[in-house]
């Protein structure tokens, strides 16, 4: 496929996992650290490890912001991982609180634990199932993945949506429902790392890339 | 829709359906420059292979997460450990953790920047323990991993830096305390004594690890066998084993561990 993937560089990410493996399946990665005209983009990831906070104010020092919302206009697909989808919603609230790009309604807050039986822990890290939502619109990303297959998560924020709509798929965490994709138009986002989660990762990348432009 | 998440056997029907974390396989790579060696209780050590051919068997095999740890850790041991990792980082695609000469936040960086998802610190945390609260601020709490490597002490276990050469006069069960007021993430437990032995993991050891703290823990030193998994993560419940010695050796191998656990009731990583 001939497709060209902006891979976005805020200064906090192992952005170098998300490169090699966007690189099994494209031809042409570029990594990118501050916003730019003229990109010929047919995909966007903004991978993520950190805080929020941090992330955003990186984003928005090097104007990437505006490098998303650039091609996002013109219908190029993005894909958030991790904290990288979780400054897709309206704020986060961490240690007070900040605003995010919004381009999913919602927030997103730290994990807490309500069972007393310590079965999850926090961070909320190692492999765990994940359950595409199957009604949603055709999801492409999930396409070959069997329901309930295992990727590695690594965070200790989770993404509170207020339209359940956008949910993608749900995991599970502490008996109850952790949301661990979220989808909106051509806006993606996984809380897991699919650049680590094995083969099956391998293949929600290989999805990814698969989506074109405007679909 | 949380029952789908259970694998449904007709043949051996699941008694409990309380949710449990997945369990994690983990491979232990100790790096001595170009290769990976394997000692018993940290001397002796021979070489076992190459860090990327060993990386690709055990990824291949489905490891759920390689650790590497240089034993030399030296100025030379970083550089060399840099490109090792870097190249180890073309062919896996499951989390990777690096240890061994990490001393600084620079460090940290470079080792991320080359391809680890964490890094582990032990002597540098030691002598400097600002150093795990730096890199889990920068980096996030999931990729800083406190790595204790202890020894029974008259009747406590004492931690110890230097492949078990040094004692600092720190005992287990308050270091790990601290570490996670410092921001950790996760906590590596080796035990000094059964490093390389295959004779079994020391579960007074995990046990005290896993009283410690709420945090992942993941033993290491002494697995010779799937029993050795099943009591580590079972009775000690711990989050995750490594095994370098007994997988260098072929005498356990990654789809028998996982399929004998899985059959045992320990929630484990489906991998087709």
């Amino acid at each position: 496929m001939n497709s060209v993937v902006g891979v976005l560089d805020y200064g906090c990410g192992n952005l170098h996992s998300v490169v090699r493996a966007c690189a099994k399946f494209s031809g042409k990665i570029e990594i990118v650290e501050k916003f730019q005209q003229n990109s010929d983009f047919t995909h966007v990831v903004l991978p993520g490890v950190g805080s929020y906070s941090n992330a955003m104010k990186e984003i928005r020092n090097r104007g990437l912001d505006q490098l998303i919302h650039e091609k996002l206009s013109i219908g190029v697909p993005l894909l958030g991982i991790c904290v990288g989808m979780q400054v897709l919603t309206t704020e986060g609230r961490e240690n007070g609180f900040s605003s995010g790009l919004d381009l999913i309604g919602g927030s997103t807050e730290m994990l807490s634990l309500t069972k007393s039986d310590k079965s999850s822990r926090i961070p909320n890290m190692g492999w765990n199932a994940v359950m595409p939502e199957t009604n949603r619109n055709e999801n492409q990303m999930f396409k070959g993945l069997e329901n309930g297959f295992d990727a590695y998560f690594a965070h200790s924020f989770e993404v509170k949506l207020n339209d359940r709509t956008d949910i993608s798929a749900f995991s599970e965490f502490d008996g109850r429902n952790l949301v661990s994709a979220v989808k909106r138009d051509h806006v993606y986002g996984v809380q897991f790392h699919p650049e680590k989660s094995g083969e099956s990762g391998l293949q929600v990348l290989k999805n990814f890339l698969g989506i074109t432009t405007n679909s | 829709m949380g029952e789908q998440k259970w694998r449904v056997d007709p043949e051996k029907p699941r008694v409990e359906f309380t949710f449990m974390s997945m369990k994690r396989l983990i491979a232990r790579l100790d790096i001595k420059g170009q290769n990976v060696i394997k000692g018993v209780q940290m001397d002796g050590q021979r070489i076992v292979g190459d860090p990327a051919e060993l990386a690709s068997k055990y990824y291949e095999a489905g490891i759920d997460e390689i650790v590497y740890l240089d034993t030399v850790a030296s100025l030379y041991g970083r550089e060399n450990m840099t490109a090792i990792v870097e190249q180890v980082a073309q062919c896996i695609f499951v989390p990777l953790t690096v240890g061994g000469g990490i001393r600084s936040l620079d460090d940290a960086r470079l080792m991320l920047r080359s391809g680890a998802d964490k890094v582990a610190m032990n002597s540098a945390a030691v002598s400097n323990p600002r150093l795990l609260q730096e890199v889990s601020s920068t980096f996030g709490s999931q990729c800083a991993v406190l790595s204790v490597e202890a020894k029974r002490v008259e009747n406590d276990w004492e931690v110890f830096t230097n492949n078990g050469r040094d004692r600092t006069g720190f005992f287990v069960g308050k270091w790990i305390e601290s570490a996670q007021e410092l921001g950790v993430g996760e906590v590596l437990i080796t035990s000094i004594d059964r490093d390389g032995t295959k004779r079994g993991l020391d579960l007074s050891l995990k046990k005290l690890a896993r009283s410690s703290t709420d945090l992942p823990v993941i033993g290491s030193g002494g697995v010779g066998s799937v029993t050795d998994f099943y009591r580590a993560l079972h009775e000690a419940d711990l989050d995750g084993v490594c095994v370098g010695a007994a997988l260098h050796s072929g005498t356990v191998d990654v789809n028998q561990i996982r399929n004998e656990l899985a059959d045992q009731g320990i929630e484990m990583r489906k991998v087709s």
